[in-house]
Formats: C-alpha cells, sequence, structure tokens
C-alpha cells in the first residue's frame, strides 16, 4: 500500500496507572505495560477524537482506531518491569460519599516509558490527521496513562521506517512487546542477565460483553525459533536505528 | 490476577481443597427421619449423634462426627452473610436444606435474644426452609426436608432437641449450634452447587450467556456501591467493567476459602501452569511446588515462603521463573505481581556474598548470601526491629504489608522510613526487582536512621545505650551502599575504601606529614576533631546526642565556630601535638560544601578509631 507509513515515537510519564478491572475493592492493580486500548485512546487524545459519550456505544477514537496495527515496546525498565508503589488516599468531599470517606489504595508505575510503533494507512483521513498531529508535536487533549493526573509527553521526534512483514528462517529476536501463541522454548543455556517477560493484557474490546479481550504477551531478549512462528511480524530499518523485528498487532 | 488465581484452584486436586476445612466452633448435631408404616417423621430417637468441639477429651466417634460436620458445615454456608436466606435479620448462617446453624447468642437466654425486640430466630425458621427446599429437585427429598423443618420450626421444639444434648449449657454465644440431617454427602453437595449458581455472582442484574455459558459480575474482592460515585464509570458506555463465568466464580470462591484456611504460604507463588513455558527436565515447577504445598498442610505445618523457594530453587537447578506472587492479609490482597526470574543470590563482582565487614569497631562481621539473609542482616538492625521483628520464641515476623503501630516504632521517623521503604524491599527481595532499591535510597534510609540513633542516644548503666545500633549501622553503610549501585559505570572508590584512606590520611594529618586537600577529609577530621572534644566532658551526659548540634550545621564556618567555642570549654585540658595540628586544620579549612553532603564523612570520623589521642591509656578507653 503505497500510503502506508510505520512510526514510532516514545511515550514518557512520570507515573502511570492502567486498571485492571477485574475487581474494585482492596488494592486496585496496575498492568506493567502500557496496553492497545490505552494506547488508542492516547492517539484518540492527540488527534482530538471524541471519547465515552453515551452508553452501549464504542467510543469515537477507538471506532476509528480500533483496526490500526500497533506495537509497544518498553524502555527503561528492568526485565520487563517498571518500579511500582501503592498509594493510598481518601475522597471525603461529600458529593463523592453518600455514606462516609471513600478509600482507595492503588497501584502506582513510576516512570512508564514505551516505544509506540504505529502502521498508518495516510489514505485514511483519521491516521492522516493523526499523523500531521504527531509530527508537528501536538495534542488537541492532554494525553496521560490510566488517570489524568499522570500526564504524558511524547519524547523527541518521530521514527520513520521502511517495514516489510517478515517470517524469519533462523532464530530471531523481537525487540517489542508480542502475543505468544505457544510455549516459549527456553535456551539451553540462558545468558547472563537476559530475561523473558509474560503479561497478560488487553487488545481490544469483547464488544458483546463490553469488557477487555485479553491475549498472553511476551517480551523477551532470548532468541526465537523460527519453527514455532510468530504472527504479525515486520521487519523494520531506519537510519537512526539497527535493523530490528516488532510485532504489530 | 482472577484468571491466575482461577487456574491455580484448577490445578489443585479435589483432596488438597479439603485439607484444612476448619470446623465451627460449637455444637453439632445429627439429625436423623425415621420411617414406620411408610410414614416419616421424628422423634427421640432420630437424635443419632452429637459433639461438642470444646469438649475435652473427645472419643473417636465423636472426633469423626466433627471431621464430617466440619465438611458438611462448608457445603452448607452462604457466601457471605448478605447471601443469606435469613434477611434482613442474617441470625441463620447456613443456606442449606439439610442444615440449620444458629449463634448461640440468637437462641433462647442468648445476648441477641434478650435484646431482641422484633422476631426471634426460631419464627423464621419457616421462611429459611421455604427458601432452602427450592434447592432441592426432587419432591421426594423435599418431604424429607419438611420433617426436618418441621422438628425445629418453633422455641419448643428446638429446645427440647437441646435438651437431650448435655453439653448444650457449655455453648457460649458467639459459638454455634448446628442441626445436620442424615443424607448422604451428595445431597449436600447438589443443593450448594444449586445455591451457588444463584449466589457466585455479586449481583444477578447483569448476568449475561455469552458462547453458551452464564458471565455475570464477580463476587471476589468486588463491590458495586451505588453510594460511591467516583468508583462508577461516569461516562463508559458499559455498566459492568468486567464479567467472569460461573466457573471462574466458583473457583475464585473456592480459593478465597482455601487461603482464608491459613494452609498456604504467604507469599503465595503461583506458578503458570498453561504454557508459558515448557516442563524443564527435573520437573514442572507448578506441579512440584503444589505438591510442597500439600505435603505441609497434611501435616499441618505452614511451610515459609522461603523454605519453599529454596527447595524448588535448588531442585530446578537454579532456574526459577515466571510465577506470580501473591502478598494477602486475613483474606485480603494486598499485593499480587509477576516475577519473571527469581534471584537468590547476592554476589559481588567477584561472585562473592555480600560483607558487611567490621569497619567501626562493632565486634562483629557478617557474610551475607541471598535475600532472605539480607531481612534478618540489614532490615531488621537498619528499620529498628519493626519492618522485621525478631520474636522470643527466635522467629522472624515480616511487616511488609501489615499496619504498623507507630507507638511500637522505635521513633517517629524510623515508622515513617519503614512505611517509605517497605515495599521498595518486598519488590527487592520476593521479586527480584533490583532496582526498586536505588544506593540513594538506602544511602537516605541509613543517613537517617544513623542520625535518630544520634539524636536518641543516652547512656543507660554507663554505656551509650545505642552505641552498638549506630556502629552496626555505620558498618551495614558503608560495606553495602555501592551494592545497590546498578549503574554499569560504577566508580570503584567506595565508601569503605573511602574510610580507609581517611583513617590513614588522620594519621598523617596529626604528625603534619599531609594538608586537608577535600571537603571529605575535613568532614572526617571534623568528626575526630568533636570526638577528642567531647571525650573531655565532664558532665554525666557524655551521650553521642552530644554530636547532634554540630551535624545539624549547614555552613563549614558555622560548623568550625562551634568546635572553636566548644574548644574553649576545654582549654585547660592537655591536648595531644596531633589533636593540636589537626583543630587547626579544621578549623582553617573553608568551604561553600553543605555540611549535610558531608554528613557520612563526619560521621565516621566520630566513630572511627581515634587517631589523635595522645596516650596509650587514652586509646584503650577510646
Amino acid at each position: 500500500m503505497t500510503n502506508e507509513k510505520l512510526i514510532s515515537f516514545d511515550l514518557r510519564a512520570d507515573f502511570g496507572f492502567f486498571k485492571k478491572p477485574e475487581h474494585n475493592d482492596g488494592i486496585l492493580l496496575s498492568y506493567n505495560m502500557l496496553h492497545k486500548p490505552a494506547l488508542l485512546g492516547i492517539l484518540g487524545a492527540i488527534a482530538g477524537m471524541e471519547g465515552y459519550q453515551k452508553k452501549g456505544e464504542l467510543p469515537a477514537y477507538y471506532r476509528k482506531l480500533r483496526d490500526m496495527l500497533v506495537g509497544i515496546q518498553p524502555l527503561d525498565h528492568e526485565n520487563g518491569h517498571f518500579r511500582k508503589t501503592t498509594v493510598k488516599y481518601s475522597n471525603t468531599v461529600g458529593y463523592a460519599n453518600e455514606d462516609g470517606p471513600l478509600l482507595v489504595e492503588e497501584t502506582m508505575v513510576i516512570q512508564p516509558a514505551y516505544r509506540c510503533y504505529l502502521l498508518l494507512d495516510l489514505s485514511n483521513p483519521d491516521h492522516q490527521m493523526l499523523y500531521d498531529q504527531l509530527a508537528s508535536g501536538n495534542a488537541t487533549f492532554i494525553p496521560y496513562m490510566g488517570k489524568n493526573e499522570y500526564q504524558a509527553w511524547i519524547d523527541g521526534n518521530i521514527t520513520v521506517y521502511r517495514h516489510q512483514p517478515v517470517q524469519p528462517p533462523e532464530s530471531y529476536n523481537i525487540t517489542s512487546l508480542f502475543i505468544k501463541s505457544s510455549a516459549i522454548q527456553v535456551p539451553e543455556s540462558i545468558p547472563y542477565g537476559s530475561f523473558c517477560y509474560f503479561e497478560e493484557l488487553p487488545i481490544g474490546f469483547n464488544e458483546e460483553l463490553m469488557q477487555y479481550k485479553l491475549s498472553n504477551f511476551a517480551f523477551t531478549t532470548w532468541s526465537l525459533n523460527p519453527d514455532q512462528p510468530i504472527p504479525g511480524l515486520y521487519q523494520l530499518t531506519s537510519e537512526e536505528t539497527e535493523q530490528q523485528i516488532i510485532q504489530l498487532f | 490476577m482472577i484468571n491466575v488465581l482461577s487456574g491455580f484452584i484448577e490445578s489443585l486436586d479435589p483432596a488438597f481443597k479439603s485439607i484444612g476445612i476448619k470446623v465451627k466452633e460449637g455444637l453439632h448435631i445429627l439429625l436423623r427421619i425415621q420411617q414406620k408404616d411408610g410414614r416419616i417423621f421424628m422423634d427421640n430417637n432420630s437424635l443419632v449423634q452429637y459433639a461438642f468441639t470444646r469438649k475435652k477429651d473427645s472419643t473417636m466417634e465423636e472426633n469423626k462426627f466433627i471431621k464430617e460436620s466440619a465438611a458438611l458445615s462448608r457445603l452448607s454456608w452462604c457466601v457471605d452473610t448478605n447471601k443469606c436466606f435469613d434477611l434482613p435479620i442474617k441470625a441463620i448462617h447456613s443456606c442449606s436444606p439439610y442444615c440449620v446453624a444458629i449463634k448461640r447468642e440468637n437462641l433462647t437466654g442468648g445476648e441477641k435474644y434478650k435484646s431482641n425486640t422484633k422476631t426471634q430466630v426460631y419464627e423464621r425458621i419457616n421462611a429459611y426452609f421455604d427458601k432452602a427446599i427450592a434447592l432441592v429437585p426432587s419432591k421426594e427429598d423435599q418431604e424429607y426436608v419438611k420433617v426436618f423443618a418441621q422438628a425445629l420450626d418453633s422455641e419448643e421444639k428446638f429446645n427440647s432437641w437441646l435438651n437431650l444434648v448435655p453439653l448444650y449449657d457449655q455453648v457460649k454465644d458467639a459459638e454455634y449450634v448446628i442441626f445436620y440431617l442424615d443424607v448422604p454427602r451428595e445431597k449436600y453437595e447438589q443443593a450448594n452447587n444449586q445455591y451457588l449458581t444463584d449466589k457466585l455472582f455479586n449481583t444477578n442484574e447483569y448476568n449475561q450467556l455469552y458462547e453458551g455459558i452464564l458471565h455475570g459480575t464477580s463476587n471476589f474482592q468486588n463491590g458495586y456501591p451505588t453510594k460511591k460515585p467516583f468508583l462508577t464509570h461516569q461516562t463508559a458506555s458499559f455498566d459492568i467493567a468486567n464479567r467472569i463465568s460461573t466457573q471462574t466464580a466458583r473457583n475464585l470462591y473456592d480459593f478465597q476459602e482455601i487461603i482464608g484456611r491459613g494452609i498456604l504460604p504467604n507469599p503465595l507463588p503461583i506458578f503458570i501452569h498453561k504454557d508459558d513455558l515448557p516442563d524443564s527436565p527435573k520437573g514442572h515447577l507448578g506441579k512440584d511446588a503444589i505438591a510442597l504445598f500439600k505435603k505441609n498442610a497434611e501435616i499441618k505445618e505452614r511451610v515459609g515462603f522461603r523454605e519453599i523457594i529454596e527447595e524448588l530453587y535448588y531442585k530446578h537447578d537454579l532456574q526459577l521463573h515466571n510465577y506470580h506472587l501473591l502478598y494477602y492479609d486475613r483474606g485480603s490482597i494486598k499485593d499480587f505481581g509477576a516475577v519473571d526470574n527469581f534471584q537468590y543470590y547476592l554476589r559481588d563482582e567477584e561472585n562473592n556474598p555480600w560483607h558487611i565487614k567490621d569497619l567501626f569497631n562493632s565486634k562483629s562481621s557478617n557474610y551475607i548470601d541471598n535475600v532472605f539473609e539480607l531481612q534478618q542482616a540489614v532490615l531488621q538492625p537498619i528499620f529498628n526491629n519493626a519492618l522485621i521483628t525478631k520474636t522470643k520464641a527466635r522467629t522472624y515476623q515480616y511487616r511488609y504489608f501489615e499496619d504498623i503501630d507507630p507507638e511500637y516504632c522505635k521513633s517517629d521517623r524510623t515508622f515513617l522510613l519503614v512505611m517509605e521503604y517497605r515495599n521498595a524491599f518486598y519488590d527487592y527481595i520476593y521479586k527480584s526487582i533490583k532496582s526498586s532499591v536505588t544506593q540513594q535510597m538506602f544511602d537516605s534510609i541509613l543517613r537517617i536512621s544513623i542520625l535518630e540513633d544520634i539524636r536518641l542516644d543516652k547512656i543507660e548503666n554507663g554505656y551509650d545505650k545505642e552505641d552498638r545500633n549506630i556502629r552496626e549501622k555505620l558498618n551495614i553503610w558503608f560495606s553495602l551502599s555501592e551494592k545497590f549501585n546498578l549503574s554499569h559505570n560504577k566508580s570503584k572508590e567506595t565508601m569503605a575504601n573511602k574510610l580507609k584512606e581517611h583513617q590513614d590520611f588522620i594519621k598523617k594529618l596529626a604528625k603534619n606529614e599531609v594538608h586537608i586537600e577535600s571537603d571529605d577529609q575535613y568532614a572526617f577530621a571534623a568528626g575526630q576533631v568533636i570526638y577528642q572534644l567531647l571525650y573531655r566532658s565532664r558532665s554525666q551526659d557524655k551521650s553521642h546526642k552530644l554530636l547532634d548540634p554540630f551535624l545539624r550545621h549547614v555552613s563549614a564556618s558555622n560548623l568550625n565556630k562551634a568546635i572553636v567555642k566548644l574548644l574553649a570549654s576545654y582549654i585547660h585540658e592537655l591536648f595531644s601535638s596531633g589533636f593540636d595540628r589537626s583543630i587547626a586544620a579544621v578549623t582553617a579549612h573553608s568551604t561553600n560544601t553543605n555540611i549535610q553532603d558531608l554528613m557520612p564523612s563526619l560521621v565516621s570520623g566520630y566513630f572511627s578509631e581515634n587517631a589523635l589521642f595522645s596516650t596509650s591509656r587514652e586509646k584503650n578507653e577510646n
């Protein structure tokens, strides 16, 4: 497709909270990684697309961007993890509580940072608008990492890559998070300092139940075996960075 | 999280799930329906067995019945009292057609019975059975339940059964009186499954069939408080953020119940069972872990996290990775996180265990081999026993998530230190997140902790109360600070090396062989000089607390003035020539560096062996 453009930008924040919606009592937990629905929300804010407006209706940004392929790579992490802490706070204003103070204990991800890859189709006006905003460093609404007090910013310029789908014939490394379809083969000798990180993350919405649709992700420095093909792999090259393989999903 | 916990429960065998079921304290009574001439009824012969949990020297028969009662009451209990059949009073805690469980306090003569101004529990037994009978599908069983209900449906009938049990008088108000109907356990299970189908979800309002399976709102750590608008998504297109299947709900219910029995370690490592990583030739980590849990649960020994991890760690050739770690406290989840690769050993660049050297004459040095030893050797002293507490039984208590009462901490600063940093150390030790504790954090903890000890020091029985603590903390600080520096370009100059250099330097300074060339040398020499001066004090209080005012200065000029002022008090004393040279060099030094930044050197100068004494007798006294 001639109008395809694969770009990346680095997204950072002081704090993040990507809430796991499965419980609301006791400590509220956060995903460690930025996930696709959260990234689409951030992109929607940058492009000035509408968010949630009406019961039973998906927000405009999600409808416009859900089919866009993205890739996510954590930055400045420790073996895939970001530092976390918990914060307790109370809200005692009357309009927030009819039956006593609201006490909340939730996780904070400290200094989350991710490289976000987008495969844009510039013939799509929504993608074009998003690209223009990113290229010019503008955002219509303030992007944030999960909570609007955890504001996010784009660190540096966007990078444009030459890209092509790939199925490597030999062992290879993936620099981004990827959805794994089967068990990852443990290397015969695990290199010192290497790691393999797993997390079940949302990839979109189950629109019937209106809740996150989850997939099992991995992020590793281990070399992967070509006998276990992983879908959605792209080989990227650019003037600034070394050749690399990422997964877009 | 819920998928991991649900998967964990599915990996447990039924025998494991029944280990450690606790019997409800109180009186357990078994009634059997009689049959005669095709008629079913209950009479005095229906009381076939009873047992009281607090009875001493129970017979084998009674013990067997109590064990069976524990299993039956588990199958008869309400999910929570909001889902019992006796709403809104909530006095009958069973939810089964074959069981009635009431606390003694609600029965004749009980505290609640006496103070009750509304209906007594006996008047509600029929209403209870009206709901419970709906859990029984067959007509025949329903007839049995009706007879059981009729036998208990008034105060007189209820008490007449209890009058047949001599031990009833000993039942306390907080204990239960539980009647069971003698039917096979399968009947209890069927009724329980029927009850749970309806009650496992938080509410049935949002139940939805999806792919042929009922999905509803989770009751696990979940509530839908309508009086807390901030907990409700105000603009979302959906009402419920997450639904779970009936099977997942059941698993989570079982999980909650099992962790409540206290048979699992805490923190609890949960290995991913599905296929994230294949089995190793040494076996499956998850299966091995569960076998260990089970082995210890069966012998009623609650095995610690450390013992489990160490056993697995060695069995699997030190390749211990990919598990989730759950920390719970009284059924409430305090922390849940993933561990990719557990790092057990603590090693320096030369692959040696960490070494706490005796740099400050505390007469002790220590090697720290692994992360668990770090807790006792380092965390216990630096947090003044508030985070890791050694009990009288010589065991350790860990308070990573429990409430800590500031009243039982050494000082308010200690309390704040623990609250601020305990989570970071938990991540460091239990999840191997090495970046969670930085050198800056470690230095800050030791700085504050040592300054606090200096401030709190006093003379007791002729000795400095905090002297040993301070020296121990200085040893830890100077020996380990760089271990928390994860940078790849670490300076080879360590606090311990610098201390040695300073100790050599002060000897040369005393002999006038060198001059002060750096602020660190100045601060170290100032510490030595202050010690010399305070040593001359004739006052009763010669504690290290006297150092505190000097540590509060910001500028070197003010510190020098304070030293000169102190010297004026002891000008009549005979000092060594080394001291004279040193104090001259110290007071002549000027710098814009904040004295607070030089605190480690100043304190180390004060607590190091003092090189400025004139006689060996003085040295020995030092």
